[in-house]
């Protein structure tokens, strides 16, 4: 049988030709005007992996520019001057520069061999792309002659004759290479003195743009831009010299710098220990914060992302058609759940099972004393409502909200019962519900997983707002259900088709756990970050999970860095780098303190693998120790004594016990002081 | 973040079908196969059974078959070459008097023209490209007329006859087979030697062979040792499962559907000859594979064997 392509499979720009790059190109709106290519200010282009750094350096690269005109039958030269820049992109990984270091010899000496190679090999590329442009410009055949002396002028010793810029590059090529012989070779001969260096640093970059402008009518405020692309490969010493490119920018010379968020490793420049300036001498640009910014604009891109994979692959859609893309993606999952529980009678029902279990123990252990066994029954019959089992769930998360804080069990239910039949028989439209409603998302998680199901991620909006900005991660959600699909047989993104929730919940999981198991890579703290990821989802699950919960969506956490270790601490930003977690900017008011403590939401991409909602609303106030048990390497404190805590706390029969010291969860309603269960329980432990 | 047993058993049943098995298992022809067992433990079994099932596709197939002729095959003559004539070096000797000795070989595929030995020789000529007069069918080895006593090697120049054969399960078939053919061959031609090589074997299967038939020599590219049976004590399946999925459950629940085929087969209710393989190539399932995978009678099955028609 032959297997029809999966129109997601390529998410790395890196396996795109330059026409692909072109075809799967879509607008942010807002966004990459900030980019804008004929702005003289040097520009970091920042973002997690799969953000579309290279997508959009690519993008702006003469060989795309190319392209471009030649689909709208422009001429080159026209469109260039039209365009006011010319893209010269090179990826710091292409010159493989960890050569240029080691071997026994002097750090300096190989700054300075560097920073000569790049001189050459950023000359070559931006005359190979120039001569190219200009060819038959009347301008250029003219002045070549005197461009040429020009440029050999500004060696510092003649080296080689030269007529046309053909010459130049292939005196530029010998001399690239000559470099290449003895800095490949001096992992044998252990020297580089043969090297002669002939150029002044920034002589080349600057001085070529100056001198064809000199001589070639382009435009005013034209702009040769450098388009440096996977800066972290560059050692702390050749980002000095770069930032000092930037530094010492000469019009009409630009750059664009891009890099992973954790791939700066200096922003200092060579000759002092200053750092550069941001605003005054370079804007940085982080691309997937940019991205998350505005949903509604990001929405719009990952829709056009989504319809241009497949336009002319399985789409009959000739423009992007939000409900048609949503419609390829069952919904029905909710429903399903709810009709497969109706199928049950009520008191067989998972969640009143529980209930009677707990109800039970606590008569046990004697922590219940105002109700026997035999009540139970009638207890629990009055939070029946057999057709709704939403509303049944909603009568236990009221029922252990009040069995937390009082124990009139028969009062309890009664009371609810009540509530609940006025709403039923209420006239109003809608009907104003009788629970706090931000708690919907949990309560269905939670009857979801007493379905013996996994809480769902399914749809389109979903995976847009699971992706948070990043369009890799929302091209290998789409990747991932591809893939399932195919496996499954089933039919996609036809008229009429729809992926079911099943094979949606399969592709999120795989989606999830690439991500989980991606993103830490490069740290040099993979494990660290992966446990203590896996150690806070698990806290917050706990929470989610539990019999009342404290906190309603709860996939965020603050803390004081003030008072984390300096570990902890450490951990804690390696994590924000790899984007395991998010930074809200705003913080969160301590609500004791009311300092302003860091507030961070676990990755959405994340929230699949743990069960935890992808929004936010509630957030967890971590005490230091929960932030040690947490974010320490070795951690002392033992992390499942605290989830332990923490689930007897929040789950029937044992709220009781802990219910006057409550505190390190902190609820809208509930101002207590943070830290003091553990403080306490250690205090009660101690005597 | 934990998955459940039969989630594990999917996600790697999926990578399975995504890589090696040429798509043959999709997701819905599981589900159908599922719907075969009668509860949720026996389909949790039967998923952790598929999980483990070894196919071979075209291309590890062509592979084999490439080993099979150079590493059983070329590589023995050479030795001897180089043996016979003082560990020459040189490798155009060599090579003209590989050619020689490869003008004294024909090959066969084992059993009838229609089975799965003689189906391979095509794919065997071109991957191995050999001419196609090294080839020859059962009947083209003699000439004469056997009634009258008159039957004779068709070509005593041929020194070797090299049986091919896909897979060596109990060897039953190759017995059968030799005993009309080979000794045929010894009693008119005694010098000619005459190889039986599989691709795959087991290493019951091959030892019975060489213990009843006068092949010269029995070789396999892969041999099967006693692990690889389902539920034998030392078997590979059953090395780091779980609580949940048991050895001895798996078993029954395989021989209780044997029961449905071959109730009065005992000893092949978890495949022929008690083979308990977890076994399939593209182009067949071997018998000895436990039923539950091929069975097409009144059961829906994962691989589908195509059974022979014995008779006529």
């Amino acid at each position: 049988m032959i297997e029809r392509s999966n129109p997601f499979q390529i998410t790395k720009s890196d396996d795109f030709s330059d026409k692909e790059i072109v075809e799967y190109w879509v607008e942010f709106k807002g966004a990459f005007e900030l980019f804008c290519p004929s702005n003289p200010m040097p520009q970091y282009i920042l973002g997690s992996k799969g953000s579309g750094k290279t997508h959009l350096m690519r993008y702006y690269s003469y060989n795309l520019q190319k392209i471009r005109y030649q689909q709208k039958n422009k001429f080159l030269f026209a469109g260039i001057v039209e365009d006011g820049y010319l893209g010269v992109y090179s990826r710091c990984s292409a010159l493989n520069a960890s050569r240029f270091e080691g071997k026994g010899i002097p750090q300096d000496t190989w700054n300075g061999i560097f920073e000569y190679y790049m001189e050459i090999w950023l000359a070559e590329l931006m005359l190979t792309q120039l001569n190219e442009v200009l060819k038959d410009n009347a301008q250029y055949s003219e002045n070549e002659r005197i461009i040429c002396t020009e440029i050999l002028d500004k060696f510092d010793a003649s080296f080689a004759p030269g007529h046309t810029i053909a010459d130049v590059i292939e005196s530029l090529i010998i001399l690239r290479k000559e470099v290449d012989d003895y800095v490949n070779n001096s992992v044998i001969t252990r020297n580089v003195n043969q090297i002669k260096i002939r150029v002044t640093r920034g002589t080349l970059i600057f001085g070529i743009p100056q001198i064809f402008l000199k001589y070639i009518d382009l435009k005013d405020k034209f702009q040769f831009l450098f388009l440096l692309d996977e800066f972290e490969n560059y050692s702390p010493d050749q980002q000095k010299y770069i930032n000092t490119l930037v530094r010492e920018r000469q019009t009409p010379t630009s750059f664009r710098i891009g890099s992973r968020l954790f791939g700066i490793k200096s922003m200092e420049f060579l000759g002092g220990k200053e750092t550069l300036v941001r605003g005054s001498e370079y804007q940085s640009v982080v691309l997937d914060e940019l991205l998350r910014k505005d949903e509604t604009k990001y929405k719009k891109f990952a829709l056009e992302l989504c319809w241009k994979r497949l336009k002319g692959v399985h789409s009959e859609q000739d423009s992007c058609a939000e409900d048609t893309l949503k419609g390829y993606f069952d919904s029905s999952e909710e429903k399903e759940v709810l009709d497969r529980i109706k199928k049950i009678p009520s008191q067989e029902r998972m969640y009143f099972k529980n209930l009677r279990g707990k109800l039970i123990k606590g008569i046990q252990e004697q922590s219940i004393v105002d109700i026997q066994i035999s009540d139970i029954d009638d207890i629990i019959s009055k939070l029946f409502v057999p057709h709704d089992p939403f509303l049944e769930k909603v009568n236990i998360f009221l029922f252990y909200k009040k069995w937390s804080t009082e124990q009139n069990f028969l009062q309890s239910a009664n009371d609810i019962k009540q509530k609940y039949l006025e709403y039923q028989n209420s006239l109003e439209s809608p009907r104003e519900p009788y629970w706090d409603s931000h708690y919907n998302n949990d309560l269905i998680a939670q009857l979801t997983s007493d379905a013996d199901r996994r809480a769902y991620y399914c749809g389109l909006d979903t995976f847009i707002s699971m992706s948070w900005g990043n369009p890799r991660c929302f091209l290998n959600i789409l990747k991932e259900i591809d893939r399932w699909a195919q496996f499954y047989g089933e039919e996609a993104y036809t008229q009429g088709s729809k992926i079911s929730c099943k094979v949606q919940q399969s592709g999120v999981q795989d989606a999830s756990k690439w991500f989980y198991n991606d993103a830490p890579n490069g740290s040099g703290e993979e494990k660290v970050l992966s446990d203590c990821v896996a150690r806070i989802a698990t806290l917050l699950r706990t929470i989610r999970f539990s019999d009342k919960p404290s906190e309603c969506s709860l996939s965020s956490f603050s803390l004081n860095f003030s008072i984390a270790s300096a570990e902890a601490a450490k951990i804690i930003e390696l994590a924000e780098k790899h984007s395991l977690i998010i930074k809200i900017d705003r913080g969160r008011k301590n609500k004791n303190s009311k300092e302003i403590n860091a507030l961070y939401q676990i990755n959405r991409m994340l929230a699949p693998l743990w069960e935890l909602p992808i929004n936010r609303r509630g957030t967890l106030e971590l005490s230091p120790k929960m932030v040690e048990a947490i974010f320490a390497k070795n951690p002392e404190i033992v992390f499942e004594k605290i989830v332990s805590e923490i689930e007897e706390k929040l789950n029937a029969p044992g709220f009781g016990k802990y219910k006057r010291r409550e505190a390190t969860i902190n609820t809208k309603r509930e101002a207590v002081a943070p830290m003091t269960l553990f403080d306490q329980n250690a205090d009660k432990k101690g005597k | 973040m934990d998955l459940s047993n039969d989630e594990m058993f999917i996600q790697r049943i999926k990578t399975l079908n995504e890589t090696i098995w040429e798509h043959k298992a999709k997701g819905s022809a599981i589900l159908d196969w599922l719907g075969n067992f009668c509860d949720e433990k026996e389909k949790s079994h039967a998923l952790y059974l598929l999980s483990k099932f070894i196919y071979f596709g075209e291309r590890q197939i062509k592979e084999m078959l490439k080993a099979l002729y150079r590493d059983l095959y070329k590589y023995p003559i050479i030795e001897k070459i180089r043996k016979d004539n003082a560990d020459v070096l040189d490798i155009r000797f060599i090579n003209d008097s590989f050619a020689v000795e490869n003008d004294k070989t024909r090959f066969l595929g084992m059993g009838n023209p229609s089975e799965s030995g003689a189906f391979l020789l095509y794919y065997f000529r071109q991957i191995n490209n050999l001419r196609k007069n090294l080839f020859v069918s059962g009947h083209e080895i003699f000439m004469g007329d056997p009634s009258s006593g008159s039957m004779k090697i068709m070509d005593d120049t041929v020194q070797r006859y090299v049986f091919i054969d896909d897979f060596c399960g109990s060897g039953r078939q190759a017995v059968g087979y030799a005993a009309r053919l080979v000794y045929a061959i010894k009693r008119l031609n005694p010098s000619a030697k005459t190889y039986y090589f599989s691709l795959f074997g087991t290493e019951k299967g091959l030892n019975r062979i060489r213990k009843r038939t006068c092949f010269d020599q029995v070789a396999s590219v892969s041999v099967f040792d006693s692990s690889f049976k389902c539920f034998e004590k030392n078997s590979r399946y059953f090395l780091d499962t779980n609580s949940e999925i048991q050895r001895d459950y798996a078993k029954e629940m395989c021989k209780k559907y044997g029961m449905k085929w071959f109730k009065d087969y005992p000893n092949d209710l978890l495949g022929f000859d008690d083979g308990q393989l977890l076994l399939g190539f593209r182009h067949n399932i071997p018998d000895n594979t436990i039923p539950i995978i091929w069975q097409c009678e009144d059961w829906q099955p994962i691989f589908l064997r195509y059974q022979k028609i014995y008779g006529g």
